[in-house]
């Protein structure tokens, strides 16, 4: 009997509620699958008896409780004016339908409950909170998507917010939160664009987290200034564990490029070069907090304290080894393996 | 060309040995090899899958080849120190993937690609091997300079792509564009890491913080990938560049006659240097902008001289600096007296600097100039400002560093190594060689 058996029933109900919200074929029963989510999520979220966690777990619980009351009403409301079972074809009651779902999401200007339920979390809970806890409402807003202003509104505000939020944090968690927020957005704009795009676009975004994300666990980061502190010796390995994190920024060689580049092709495709000469000098804007973060490893001499805060790794893990290598050369493997033209 | 990648690549893991001088070696024996693999023909040859070279790419991945090799030769301090020598040598083979690979494209999207690519070794040189805390400063300068310009590129070549349906250059003759967005969208990125006058203060920042192999590489390679960019992009956007061509030439004829002004009171050796480069590379920039043949001939003869010549420039600079521990023009003067042989070669790249006879400079500015005047005599106005200022501030480099007193707190310093010799040379003799072979560098079209 493992010790944490409870974590390990709470991650099946978890993904079982992503499971049945993303694959029912009713809007009652997607609702069902959100709050299967929800309810599993929030036990697991408080795993320390500290004040943080309950607190953390407290505003998530309302937030999500919230929403997911607001959509049961939306999807009763257009149920009695149509089906359960079909979209509606409507603008307003799409958008109605869509809005408690962005706010399950933490898209933009429905984000103001997530950088304070991240800083209270653990590095594992951010990345499910990131990743996982997205996926069940960015799928039930993909299948009711139109180009509209009010999704063009969304994808702006959170590209815009996702880059500007973070310029001024410090603290780790706050800034991989508003680097979700902007990936949020590039993921809404990748579904008006393309139908499945987006789980690409998620896909690659999940991994690179998972990279960033599996990185400051080791360490023991919070706090930027703490990246300075971690494995003096080896700065090759430092160098390129740290790179990962451009990668995430989407500099070019690098593979966080590759969902970038999709984005913006189907986007001038669908003739939408506006929004998307906003979102790439957005994502310049990003690129400023992903480097002060990486400051540390850039700099080969830099001064360095003699006590450590964060654990040293005297050894690189393996599955960091393999993530940053994959998220390093994927763009220029890719790259080799296609024929561009 | 795909022989050329993966020999480079497999000399990745020689890096991880710190085989200093074997990689070096072999970086000159790929430069020679690379000769057998000259066009003979005006268009796109020694094709390899998504590699191939023309004139203009044959000549640059040459240069880049060239420089790549000299960094090493110039940078043994790296490796005498081992300050992280084995990465710095990673660093290196890794910009050098870049560069051959960008250079060598065929299709503008992978050219972008490795473009963007390249910046960023770039930018590991500059904050891993740079001297003062404000590298960083200049990093963030640098990046975020050269990324603002050139992701609106990436969506102005998506643009061609839609309207066009294949971005291979070779096939990209037609105009395609339909709006002035998308023209300036192309351009601009190039204009920035050029840079053209307005959008140039990321360059003396990041020369005057990088080491000498950072500044090498900038002023030798990645500031002609902007100038190759706009010889590829120039081709299709001719319905565009007729009517709007004029500004850029305007900005960049008085930005360079300023920046020429500016040059005259610098005291940092460095950033004269790059200063000078903003001002040569300006006239590159008009003389792509012309749009005819003469102004195209000359910007690329220009572009190679000049990335030999600024490049050895930067390492005259840097073996001063290694001696005195500092750039700036008054401790540093009176070097004649220190290292007399050296002030022969100060004086000979200097000479070519401000493009006196027997160099390549001399060719690309005399090509320039008559595109130029060709295009409109006005230009001759500020033309003539430039090249006297030109050698005006070539001269006042070169005197003050020279001549005069020398500073007395000097307490010992070994005149030259041999290796210092070699690669002042190395950069001298093909400026000086290569006006015998004008025919080559400037009659490709």
């Amino acid at each position: 009997m493992p010790n944490n058996s409870t974590k390990i029933l709470l991650l099946t109900t978890l993904t079982s509620g992503i499971l049945i919200s993303i694959s029912s074929n009713s809007w009652f029963g997607a609702w069902m699958g959100l709050e299967i989510n929800l309810l599993s999520f929030i036990p697991m979220m408080m795993e320390k008896k500290n004040i943080y966690t309950t607190e953390a777990s407290l505003k998530y619980f309302i937030v999500q409780a919230g929403a997911s009351s607001m959509l049961l009403f939306m999807v009763m409301m257009s149920a009695m004016e149509e089906s359960m079972l079909i979209n509606s074809d409507n603008l307003y009651t799409q958008m109605l339908m869509n809005t408690p779902l962005l706010l399950k999401g933490g898209v933009a200007p429905m984000h103001w409950w997530f950088p304070g339920v991240m800083e209270g979390l653990n590095w594992n809970n951010c990345l499910i909170l990131m990743t996982l806890q997205k996926s069940a409402p960015l799928s039930l807003i993909s299948y009711q998507i139109n180009n509209d202003m009010f999704l063009e509104m969304i994808i702006v505000t959170s590209v815009m917010i996702g880059a500007i939020g973070g310029l001024n944090q410090t603290s780790l968690r706050k800034i991989m939160t508003y680097s979700s927020i902007n990936h949020t957005g590039w993921m809404m704009s990748a579904m008006i664009t393309g139908n499945d795009m987006w789980v690409t676009y998620f896909t690659i975004y999940s991994m690179l987290t998972l990279t960033v994300v599996s990185i400051v666990k080791t360490t023991k980061l919070s706090f930027v200034n703490q990246m300075a502190m971690t494995e003096k010796k080896n700065k090759l390995t430092k160098f390129l564990v740290f790179t990962s994190i451009l990668s995430l920024g989407g500099l070019p060689p690098f593979l966080g490029f590759m969902p970038k580049w999709m984005v913006i092709q189907a986007m001038m495709t669908n003739e939408m070069k506006t929004t998307a000469t906003m979102m790439v000098l957005m994502s310049v804007v990003t690129l400023y907090y992903y480097m002060r973060m990486t400051y540390s490893s850039l700099m080969m001499l830099h001064l360095e304290t003699k006590w450590l805060i964060a654990q040293p790794i005297n050894k690189t893990p393996k599955h960091i080894i393999l993530l940053t290598s994959i998220s390093i050369t994927g763009l220029m493997m890719s790259e080799m393996i296609m024929n561009l033209d | 060309m795909l022989s050329f990648l993966f020999s480079l690549i497999f000399l990745i893991p020689l890096c991880f040995l710190n085989f200093w001088w074997l990689i070096n070696s072999f970086l000159f024996f790929l430069c020679l090899s690379f000769f057998f693999v000259f066009p003979y023909f005006f268009c796109w040859g020694n094709l390899s899958y998504f590699l191939g070279c023309d004139y203009i790419s044959y000549g640059l991945i040459f240069l880049s080849f060239w420089i790549c090799s000299l960094m090493l030769l110039a940078s043994e301090s790296v490796f005498r120190s081992s300050y992280f020598s084995e990465f710095f040598l990673f660093m290196i083979l890794f910009l050098m993937i870049m560069l051959f690979c960008s250079f060598g494209s065929v299709d503008l999207f992978s050219f972008y690609l490795f473009f963007e690519g390249s910046l960023v070794p770039t930018l590991f040189l500059i904050l891993g091997w740079g001297y003062q805390p404000e590298r960083l400063q200049a990093g963030i300068y640098l990046i975020l300079y050269t990324l603002f310009a050139s992701l609106p590129l990436l969506i102005g070549v998506i643009g061609i792509y839609n309207s066009s349906g294949l971005l291979c250059f070779f096939f990209l003759f037609d105009p395609c564009l339909s709006s002035v967005f998308f023209y300036f969208c192309m351009v601009f990125a190039f204009l920035v890491s050029i840079p053209l006058f307005l959008v140039h203060l990321w360059l003396p920042k990041a020369h005057v913080e990088a080491p000498i192999s950072g500044s090498m590489i900038l002023a030798g390679v990645l500031l002609k990938l902007g100038g190759y960019g706009l010889i590829r992009v120039m081709v299709f956007l001719v319905n565009f560049s007729f009517n709007l061509n004029f500004f850029w030439i305007s900005i960049s004829l008085l930005g360079g006659f300023l920046v020429s002004l500016v040059c005259l009171r610098q005291t940092d050796l460095k950033s004269l240097v790059a200063y000078s480069s903003v001002a040569h590379m300006g006239i590159v920039v008009c003389g792509i902008m012309t749009v005819n043949y003469w102004g195209f001939c000359g910007s690329y003869v220009l572009m190679i001289a000049h990335g030999l010549c600024s490049s050895g420039l930067f390492c005259l600079v840097n073996i001063v600096y290694e001696r005195t521990g500092s750039r700036s023009l008054l401790v540093n003067s009176g070097l004649m007296c220190l290292m007399p042989s050296m002030s022969m070669w100060w004086f000979l790249l200097s000479s070519c600097n401000m493009a006196a006879p027997p160099s390549l400079n001399l060719l690309g500015e005399v090509v320039l100039f008559s595109s130029l005047i060709s295009w409109s005599w006005l230009t001759m106005l500020m033309l003539g400002g430039l090249s006297f200022f030109g050698a005006a501030y070539t001269l006042y480099m070169y005197s003050y560093s020279q001549h005069g007193s020398f500073y007395s707190g000097i307490y010992s310093c070994s005149m030259f190594y041999v290796r210092e010799f070699l690669l002042v040379f190395l950069h001298w003799f093909p400026l000086n060689l290569f006006i015998l072979f004008s025919d080559v560098v400037s009659f490709w079209l």
